[in-house]
């Protein structure tokens, strides 16, 4: 038993950032699900596809969920669910997350969740001359 | 806790992928292993540790090791180096 990952960002960016962690750390990341989130277009995400993947992530030990933007439409929806499915959402998105998520995937929710916001935050820095 | 000096010889440093090589390296040993860059230490088993060297080609680093395989542990981090992390330049 692990936590769920459950990845929902805007369109593919989930998809592409998954595809090149999956690259950098030269592991498939298949167990992580993932929900490209459309409000236009043929393929409108429904809440229920949010919700039916959170449900399916959770094997008794919680779910992580990792979305792109704070207090856009996906991580407003997420955050109506958390409770329904023992789920913690981290937002802020990015390749430093969701590669030390990766690699920490074993540990239990709470700590899983605060490595996530640790290294995300870890790799914005200025650099200058 | 025994030590080494190495400088980064492949091309593009330690990069995302080399970083990636060297924690799953790191990894494999129950010793501590950190890497020190000037005044800067950071825990070889960390991918985000290892990136935020930012060490490019001809960085000197000094690689520490502290526990009951750290000859062994030492011996195959330094190898990583020395091999380019598997690349070609």
């Amino acid at each position: 038993m692990s936590v769920g990952i459950v990845v929902i960002t805007h369109g593919t960016t989930g998809a592409s950032l998954i595809e090149m962690a999956e690259f950098i750390l030269g592991e498939s990341m298949a167990e992580i699900s993932l929900v490209p989130f459309r409000q236009s277009g043929d393929n409108i995400t429904s809440n229920d596809e949010v919700r039916n993947a959170m449900a399916a992530a959770n094997s008794g030990d919680g779910v992580l969920v990792l979305t792109d933007l704070i207090g856009s439409s996906p991580s407003n929806l997420v955050a109506e669910q958390l409770e329904a499915h023992e789920a913690v959402m981290v937002t802020g998105l990015n390749l430093a997350m969701l590669m030390s998520v990766w690699n920490y995937r074993k540990q239990a929710l709470g700590l899983l969740a605060r490595k996530a916001v640790e290294s995300g935050r870890r790799g914005v820095k200025i650099f200058q001359q | 806790m025994i030590a080494a000096d190495v400088i980064i010889v492949n091309k593009l440093g330690l990069h995302a992928r080399a970083a990636s090589r060297l924690v799953n390296c790191a990894s494999g040993f129950a010793a501590e292993i950190e890497i020190v860059r000037g005044t800067r230490s950071v825990n070889a088993k960390s991918i985000m540790g290892v990136l935020t060297l930012a060490a490019a080609l001809g960085t000197e680093l000094v690689i520490e090791v502290d526990g009951p395989d750290e000859q062994q542990a030492l011996e195959a981090v330094v190898a990583l180096f020395q091999d380019r992390f598997g690349e070609d330049e």
